[in-house]
């Protein structure tokens, strides 16, 4: 193999190192003492990164007719098969030395790079402070996994309800991803609710945020307003002014024409018993006003008055009819 | 002299950095997307100066890796100044879709070029550079989903950006 053709190889492996979600720190110091080794290496390296981030790849791999085989294939292959086994060759071989070359220097605990799992049980929220020094304080009955790299930080609400307060890192953005949806900040005060699999609710305290389906174009929200993500549909409203932070902290949940399931969704994680809406058109009708969710039974003594619903509880359920 | 990987001292101290080193690879890297000599001076010069001003009060791991990220990011917003889009920094996702105008003609050529050689690729390997790139679905993902190993997910990455790579490379030396 002539050098250059070295240099692409390892040009190419190291684009796909540095763009993963998290580098660890042995790694990234790899990466700098590859590129300081040799000024082609940074060279070949700008290329292939410039290749990689360009909106050409991008758009061609966005094109719906990319699963199309090119009529042209069979053609190509058969004028490159007499290189194609040496090709082969030695990328397994290029590949494999680097891999035990890393395998050997790198000590196991930095390589797994397992996101860090934080947990609260029903009816008990709870504080934490994260890697970077931001907080966040979970609802009850919430979950998050918090996955830190060199370039990135990024928290999955697995399910629940948490206020993030954000430090602010100029090239590190902090994203949030709940289901289908994702917010995404740079330094900020905001609480994220993730309501189902495909609709969030942001509420932002301090700064703005960006949100909307992952991967997809972000809105942005200001200070003071709030965002509902529902599938691809996003509606903003503006939260209280003289609200300081997000209402679950206080026990208290606000409901504007919202579906009974939200509410029923807010109770559940703080109830005992699992609450169940036995119809569909029940689960979806409008509710508002405001309820004290941690007082589970006088709330749903409240919604059996106000809205002509029926409560049966057994020895494992509630449930509404 | 190529592949050298010798362990190094985790943390540099930044007298030692080599910054006409970052600043030609950046240089290059922008170079590669714009094709603009002035722009690629420019932004690699901001890139060190925040480097420098970043590593002031941040430990960086890799200075090479946050300077293309960091040239990413201020191409992105000379982009958006430059075609008088929303002044909105959140919506950079949609931004950085559309084609840097002065390129526009080019980036057609372009991607009907890229289309071609990734359909004589293997199907598989097209799959996993969608996975990647437009998805941010990470290797361990892949791996699951198309039922092959981590490893051969990577290959299928380097080997496909170095297929794009080489054709484009044999484009430029006929025109």
């Amino acid at each position: 193999m002539s050098d250059e053709e070295r240099i692409a190889k390892d040009a190419a492996y190291w684009v796909e190192q540095i763009n993963r979600p998290a580098v660890d720190t042995t790694q990234s110091a790899r990466f700098d003492a590859w590129i300081g080794v040799d000024p082609r290496h940074g060279d070949a390296f700008a290329r292939l990164q410039a290749l990689w981030d360009s909106s050409v790849l991008e758009a061609a791999l966005n094109d719906p007719e990319l699963m199309v085989d090119d009529a042209s294939t069979e053609m190509q292959v058969a004028e490159a098969s007499p290189l194609a086994p040496r090709g082969r060759v030695w990328l397994l071989g290029g590949c494999i030395g680097i891999a035990a070359a890393i395998a050997a220097a790198v000590p196991l605990w930095l390589t797994t790079g397992a996101p860090q799992r934080l947990s609260t049980a029903k009816g008990a929220g709870a504080s934490f402070t994260l890697a970077d020094g931001s907080r966040v304080d979970l609802g009850p009955d919430t979950e998050i996994a918090a996955e830190y790299g060199v370039l990135s930080r990024t928290v999955t609400l697995v399910r629940g309800e948490a206020y993030f307060d954000v430090r602010h890192e100029r090239w590190r953005p902090f994203r949030v991803a709940s289901g289908a949806n994702e917010v995404k900040v740079l330094g900020t005060a905001f609480n994220v609710d993730r309501q189902s699999d495909v609709s969030t609710v942001v509420e932002v305290f301090r700064g703005r945020v960006g949100l909307g389906p992952r991967n997809g174009r972000l809105v942005p929200i200001d200070k003071g307003r709030a965002g509902y993500m529902d599938g691809t549909r996003l509606t903003m409203s503006r939260i209280d002014p003289g609200q300081h932070g997000p209402e679950w902290k206080t026990g208290w949940f606000e409901a504007s024409d919202v579906p009974l399931a939200a509410l029923i969704d807010k109770l559940n994680r703080y109830s005992a018993k699992p609450i169940l809406i036995r119809r569909p058109d029940l689960a979806r009708r409008g509710i508002t006003g405001r309820f004290r969710v941690q007082a589970v039974q006088d709330t749903l003594r409240a919604i059996e008055a106000a809205y002509g619903v029926h409560m049966r509880e057994t020895a494992v359920n509630i449930v509404l009819e | 002299m190529t592949g050298s990987l010798s362990p190094q001292p985790l943390q540099q101290a930044a007298g030692d950095v080599d910054w006409s080193g970052v600043r030609g690879a950046v240089r290059n890297y922008v170079l590669g997307r714009t094709g603009r000599h002035d722009l690629a001076d420019d932004i690699a010069q901001e890139t060190v100066a925040s480097l420098i001003e970043y590593g002031r009060t941040h430990q960086i791991a890799t200075i090479y890796g946050l300077g293309f990220r960091i040239a990413g990011k201020l191409l992105l917003k000379h982009h958006r100044a430059a075609a008088r889009m929303s002044e909105d920094e959140i919506a950079e996702s949609h931004a950085s879709n559309d084609p840097l105008p002065d390129h526009m003609v080019a980036v057609r050529q372009d991607v009907a070029l890229v289309s071609r050689i990734l359909r004589r690729m293997p199907r598989l390997r097209r799959e996993v550079l969608v996975r990647r790139r437009i998805r941010g679905e990470s290797c361990a993902t892949i791996a699951q989903a198309l039922n092959m190993s981590t490893k051969a997910v990577e290959k299928h990455i380097t080997r496909g950006l170095r297929d794009l790579n080489d054709a484009l490379d044999r484009r430029d030396l006929h025109e």
